[in-house]
């Protein structure tokens, strides 16, 4: 979907923990220095969630927050602490095919969809102390099928 | 008490190849006969151009229609045959959507149709992942059986007019996921009833349920 490209703005997402539980306030603190002038719309700190897997990625944009907004000079910097609330859902999860993330993605749009410059720092976000599984005591049998539909 | 309603494939997975196997030889056998008995014509009466692309259009406008009613006969035939002389079971459970560590009852009920032995039944709570790849007009379904619990009972000899009826409880364990439903990723808690009929095709419907997001009450410590 996106690329990070050429590095025109350094972007460093650092997140307070790297396990969070429902409800929790994920803080994250972000730096941005631009190397040269970029032509940029927003930029955003996002709260997400995505799968990765055999599948089609997933993704949720469960809350986003404009820290600058219009053109980067070169030399320009930004440093921001945000804060997001964690919904009930879904939890993190590693799977047979299916994993689930969750990350604090920043991302600076620019006029090209394609080049458009973005970091993430993922982190778990479970009930647990580690992500959910479907075999937490790995006793359990497993069975796998892949088909094409026609 | 609420009754789960089954999805998908009622036979056991080797039954369901054989369906398939059937399904394939009888499109190839179909389409090699028509495609012969065509050439064999061209080679008797010596065709026209014309008219062999029109056989060959009226063919495959045939065979198409053959892959599409033919999959719905062979699927029908084999669950025709499955549920000869037991019936299709009902599922129901104690809780509905559920939570993690729920300890979930749950009855099975078969009627009988017709005097059959049965070897075994097996309730089996399966987590099955579900994902769909799309890659230009190609589209893959991937899936994954985990299996939490598996509870296998004997089985008995039952008379036409008879229930079979099995009681099991499941626990969804702690350190699980929850029910995930998206369009192209989706994990899905199924009640699984594997009927193994002596002399007979075996039936293995799944049932789907729904877990949230919540751990039980009595797991919090």
């Amino acid at each position: 979907m996106f690329g990070k490209g050429a590095r025109k703005i350094d972007i460093q997402v650092s997140v307070s923990e790297s396990k969070f539980k429902p409800g929790d306030t994920v803080s994250a603190s972000v730096s941005l220095y631009a190397n040269e002038d970029v032509n940029a719309k927003d930029t955003t700190v996002e709260l997400i969630w995505y799968t990765e897997g055999k599948g089609d990625r997933d993704e949720g944009i469960i809350e986003s927050m404009v820290i600058h907004s219009g053109d980067w000079s070169s030399g320009q910097s930004l440093s921001e602490t945000v804060g997001f609330t964690l919904p009930e859902g879904p939890w993190s999860y590693r799977g047979h095919f299916i994993t689930i993330l969750w990350a604090i993605r920043v991302t600076v749009a620019t006029r090209n969809i394609f080049s458009n410059i973005f970091d993430l720092k993922t982190f778990v976000m479970s009930p647990y102390d580690d992500v959910a599984l479907p075999n937490p005591n790995e006793s359990t049998a497993t069975y796998s099928e892949e088909s094409s539909a026609f | 008490m609420q009754a789960l309603q089954p999805s998908g494939d009622i036979l056991d997975k080797h039954m369901s190849n054989v369906s398939m196997l059937i399904f394939w030889l009888g499109l190839v056998a179909l389409a090699g006969g028509y495609f012969g008995f065509i050439g064999l014509l061209n080679v008797v009466l010596g065709l026209s151009d014309v008219a062999l692309g029109i056989s060959a259009l009226i063919g495959l406008a045939f065979l198409l229609g053959f892959w599409l009613l033919w999959g719905r006969f062979t699927n029908w035939v084999f669950n025709w045959l499955a549920t000869l002389r037991i019936d299709l079971p009902t599922v129901s459970v104690s809780d509905n959507p559920a939570v993690i560590g729920d300890k979930v009852d749950v009855w099975v009920e078969a009627p009988i149709k017709g005097n059959v032995n049965i070897d075994s039944v097996t309730v089996s709570l399966v987590l099955h992942e579900w994902a769909l790849l799309n890659i230009g007009t190609t589209t893959d379904i991937t899936t994954h059986d985990n299996v939490i619990v598996s509870i296998p009972r004997p089985g008995g000899s039952y008379s036409r007019g008879n229930k079979m009826v099995e009681q099991v409880t499941l626990e969804i364990p702690p350190g699980n996921m929850h029910s995930l439903m998206t369009s192209t990723n989706q994990l899905i808690w199924q009640v699984s009833v594997r009927i193994v009929v002596k002399g007979g095709l075996n039936l293995a419907p799944r049932y789907p349920m729904t877990v949230q997001a919540q751990i039980a009450q009595t797991e919090v410590n």
